[in-house]
């Protein structure tokens, strides 16, 4: 018993070492993160590289002019505001017509799919994809999503161990409970980890699209051409929220993103 | 159990530095929920393959009351998906994929067949083109007949039946379709 509990409290004190290790820009969230720039940049690279051996990159000259328009208008907005010597922002565009999504790696290089374009009907609406895609590198939610997953291991494993010292459960149970502690780490922390992010991605996207002099009200009508709630995926099981909900949110913080699109409209002239 | 407790204890402290959202998940078994589906067999509802009507994707219907047009027709609970944009009907190009995560059920698509349904009354304005017959042969030449045949597919609203037939087995799209006479698909991108 005493084992088992010191082996507990060790893990609250790492888990309360990590926290406050750095806060999200705009949104000023407490973050977990463990990896350092150098080997962010690393990572991006890598994870670009395998990207690209897979999808063929479009020779479609409007959408590259477009995107790479729209992405260096906001990326001048981040540079000014943001110390983001460690990043080289680079814009790709793939051609993958089943595939309506964009993504952006650490590091900076963001690749948009073809899949995406009959959903975009303006500049302001990339600039609500670009923008979102830009905040996930510049929060840095790739790495912190790696340290939330070793954290979330390794309280699994502590349950585990939890489960296995119980001699009045029978081994078949045991091994049944050891799989539920898996799966509640997946619906409980992981996943919700995950739209957590996707949420302060909107937020930190739109305010830098926004500062860009493009019109936040895009989002909404971006998001509105999407299936609102999936039949198949409900969000608790899944990785990203519903349009609706995204939305919801997004709706509470219109009035003050019009008031920074206004002040910052009648700047650009 | 105590020790249990503990162990609950520390995930709801992860749970809880993890922000803006912090809800409690309803039920611990939605995965096993989301797991059965992906592993039983086709459904017959449309969810083995992707397609585009002209580069235009079908996606899910998640309101079907808000299409006036399907009112009447009599099997809606099958019309699952439609299309994001109205589209005009010269030329449609359809186009195939199918789903990673289905792939072991429908295999890979060898062919596929689409059935236009209208829900408005359409005008259907045929012209005649020559063609060789070549079941029916003159001293060993196919004859030349003449067939009805239509250039365009008549603006309205339908519901597009999308069949798909794979290597393994079969699935079906039912997509409410819009055809317009100009693309009302922006040119944007």
């Amino acid at each position: 018993m005493f084992q088992s509990f010191f082996k507990y409290l060790l893990s609250l004190l790492l888990f309360f070492t990590f926290i406050g290790c750095s806060k999200a820009p705009i949104t000023n969230r407490n973050q977990i993160i463990t990896t350092d720039k150098s080997k962010e940049l690393a990572l991006g690279k890598k994870m670009s590289n395998r990207i690209l051996r897979r999808t063929t990159i479009s020779k479609n000259k409007k959408a590259i002019d477009i995107v790479n328009e729209v992405g260096m208008k906001i990326v001048k907005v981040v540079n000014q505001d943001y110390n983001t010597t460690n990043y080289e922002w680079k814009f790709t565009v793939l051609d993958d017509k089943f595939k309506a999504s964009a993504v952006c790696l650490p590091g900076g290089r963001v690749f948009i799919y073809s899949g995406l374009f009959p959903y975009l009907d303006n500049k302001d609406e990339l600039a609500v994809v670009l923008g979102h895609e830009i905040a996930h590198a510049l929060a840095r939610h790739k790495v912190e999503r790696k340290a939330s997953s070793i954290m979330s291991n390794f309280s699994a494993s502590i349950i585990k161990i939890l489960i296995d010292e119980d001699k009045s459960i029978l081994k078949i149970q045991k091994d049944r409970e050891k799989n539920r502690a898996d799966e509640m780490m997946k619906e409980w922390v992981v996943l919700p980890y995950s739209r957590t992010h996707e949420y302060e991605a909107d937020h930190i996207g739109l305010v830098l699209s926004t500062k860009a002099g493009y019109n936040p009200k895009a989002f909404l009508s971006f998001w509105r051409k999407f299936p609102q709630e999936s039949i198949v995926k409900p969000e608790y099981s899944s990785t990203h929220p519903t349009p609706v909900n995204r939305m919801k949110k997004i709706e509470a913080l219109m009035p003050s993103l019009m008031l920074l699109y206004n002040k910052d409209s009648k700047e650009h002239f | 159990m105590k020790k249990i407790a503990l162990g609950l204890i520390t995930l709801l402290m992860l749970q809880g530095c993890n922000s803006h959202d912090a809800k409690l998940i309803k039920t611990f078994l939605v995965n096993d929920v989301f797991k059965k589906y992906n592993n039983t067999t086709i459904a017959y509802e449309g969810y083995a393959f992707n397609a585009t009507l002209n580069d235009i994707p079908i996606i899910e219907i998640s309101n079907k009351d808000k299409i006036k047009s399907l009112e009447g027709y009599l099997d809606i609970a099958s019309v699952r998906w439609r299309l994001l944009k109205p589209i005009n009907g010269k030329d449609i190009k359809v186009q195939l994929q199918r789903r990673r995560i289905k792939e072991h059920d429908i295999g890979k698509i060898k062919s596929y067949e689409v059935k236009y349904n209208p829900l408005t009354e359409i005008k259907i304005e045929t012209k005649k083109i020559r063609v060789e017959d070549k079941s029916i042969l003159v001293n060993g030449s196919a004859m030349i007949i003449y067939k009805d045949v239509i250039d365009r597919v008549p603006v309205g609203d339908y519901v597009v039946s999308v069949t798909a037939r794979g290597s393994k087995n079969w699935d079906r799209k039912e997509v409410f379709v819009q055809i317009r006479e100009e693309d009302n698909v922006s040119k944007f991108l």
